[in-house]
């Protein structure tokens, strides 16, 4: 148990240590910023996607939803992966007071994936005439956020997105509703199109170590060096 | 459907009565009183009364901790995570578990969703415990208990770099029940459509209810409204109303603050009509 405390007490007074050190993104004006783009890909069949059995409200909802977990398009092309530069500490600016959407409809959270930058909000909205719950989870260990009830149909509800990381939207009312909100400290980060494509753009020139994350396949980390003006790629492979 | 067709009856009661004797003039009487009496306050939902407490400090932390492996260990451990030899018999496959007092997630709270408790709520709940669950420790000297919520502050990282929690704003203060107000209620649970979960007559029998989980996945269903003495968070109306509002984060029940801000009167007509159907 005492070596369990000490890791404990070693393991806080590190983590404040990194807190204190980690600088807050600085929005500064980007001339001759560079870009980073490129495709990432599931090769291999694609992973299949369960069926979400709907137990309630099938009148809203439907008797089946195939879930959305797994994108892949033409060419392997893979969707909702989410590419965040990891270590960046100024560049561009962005909208400090912007609003990151979330809808309830059918029965499914839209979009599924998405990006913000730490302090943006979440705008919660419901389009059902049923009840649901915005139940955010904050990181691995799914630590409660807020849990916010949305009993009216159409009536945004705006709250902060405090922490950085991968934060879980669920909502209890409805167990197969499932969907995550990318929160990084800076405006650097994008989720992939359709086709598995992104585009980071006016990225001050210099070496980064940038993230390709998918809520199943994990995540991988790349080096990428940005060039002033230029376009750097980025492909990424899941599976196989 | 009964407790709705005795509202009725009650209701018709109630007009018949008022033609006689004017009672619905004096309920709305009261009403308007307990209006003129609301005024918004930052303060937090039922603060202790022991306004004399000892000071936070690593002394009174370490003797909180005493305290602690002396009453509370059997049930929250001696990680304090809820994983005390008394916890296997509490309940060894249902919610809720004692709890993990190092998760930093707090059900009982004055403050908004997903924020930390107020040390008046860790008091509070020390002293109640919680209905069906916890015994509460009234007879423990108030400076005891005040060192107990330091240890267990302490066992969370958060509560130091959190000290300005969003706290519930209390507006206005519990209305007279009067059969108007349980009608406006009723409405209230129609609308916010908390019969979705915790049935049409309050008996935790929703068409949700059988799904519902807590945080560490233990299913965990809503309660039966019309069981009063039965409520974990306590049944006063202000205990009601914080409820309502602050939700109780690890569990499914979601806050409404947002819904009932700029109607808080409504929050507290919810509270009778939630109260009335226990009568």
């Amino acid at each position: 148990m005492s070596n369990k405390k000490l890791m404990t007490c070693i393991g806080v007074v590190a983590s404040l240590m990194m807190a204190s050190n980690a600088n807050a993104y600085k929005a500064v004006t980007v001339t001759n910023g560079g870009s980073i783009s490129g495709k990432i890909s599931f090769s291999g069949a694609a992973p299949s996607n369960p069926k979400l059995d709907i137990t309630k409200d099938k009148e809203t909802c439907g008797t089946s939803i195939p879930a959305d977990y797994y994108i892949v398009g033409a060419g392997g092309g893979l969707k909702n992966a989410v590419v965040v530069i990891e270590n960046i500490e100024q560049g561009k600016a962005y909208d400090k007071k912007g609003k990151v959407p979330v809808d309830n409809k059918k029965c499914m959270f839209t979009p599924h994936v998405t990006t913000a930058v730490k302090g943006q909000k979440l705008a919660i909205n419901n389009s059902d005439p049923v009840l649901h719950n915005t139940h955010l989870y904050h990181g691995e260990k799914l630590k409660t956020m807020y849990n916010i009830a949305l009993p009216l149909q159409n009536r945004v509800i705006k709250k902060p997105l405090r922490k950085d990381g991968v934060i879980t939207v669920k909502c209890d009312a409805h167990e197969w509703m499932l969907s995550y909100v990318y929160v990084a400290k800076h405006p650097y980060s994008v989720v992939t199109a359709a086709d598995g494509s992104f585009t980071l753009s006016d990225v001050p020139a210099g070496s980064y170590k940038v993230k390709i994350w998918h809520e199943k396949l994990g995540e991988s980390i790349q080096d990428v060096t940005v060039a002033a003006g230029g376009t750097a790629t980025l492909n990424h492979s899941f599976g196989k | 459907m009964k407790k709705y067709t005795r509202f009725i009856n009650s209701l018709l009661a109630a007009i018949v009565l008022s033609m006689v004797t004017g009672l619905s003039a004096v309920a709305q009487a009261a009403e308007a009183k307990a209006k003129a009496k609301a005024k918004p306050t930052e303060l937090p939902i039922k603060v202790s009364p022991y306004k004399k407490r000892p000071a936070e400090s690593a002394q009174s932390i370490a003797e909180g901790r005493v305290i602690y492996e002396n009453a509370c260990i059997y049930c929250h451990g001696v990680e304090a995570k809820g994983e005390g030899p008394v916890a296997f018999y509490l309940s060894r496959d249902t919610a809720p578990r004692p709890r993990d007092l190092t998760s930093g997630i707090y059900k009982f709270r004055s403050t908004a969703s997903g924020e930390l408790p107020m040390d008046e709520d860790i008091f509070r709940t020390i002293t109640r415990g919680v209905t069906g669950y916890m015994p509460g420790f009234e007879g423990m000297a108030p400076a005891d208990r005040w060192k107990l919520v330091y240890y267990v502050k302490s066992l969370v990282p958060d509560f130091k770099e959190v000290t300005d929690p969003e706290v519930i704003k209390m507006v206005g203060s519990a209305i007279p029940s009067s059969a108007v107000s349980i009608r406006r209620g009723y409405d209230v649970y129609q609308q916010f459509k908390c019969w979705e979960c915790h049935g049409g007559g309050g008996r935790g029998d929703g068409k949700k209810a059988p799904a519902l989980k807590d945080d560490w996945d233990f299913p965990l269903p809503p309660r039966d409204l019309t069981r009063l003495s039965s409520f974990k968070n306590g049944s006063e109306p202000a205990d009601l109303y914080r409820t309502v509002m602050a939700g109780f984060d690890g569990g499914a029940m979601p806050s409404y603050a947002d819904f009932f801000e700029g109607s808080e009167k409504d929050a507290w007509h919810l509270v009778n009509y939630i109260r009335s159907l226990s009568e």
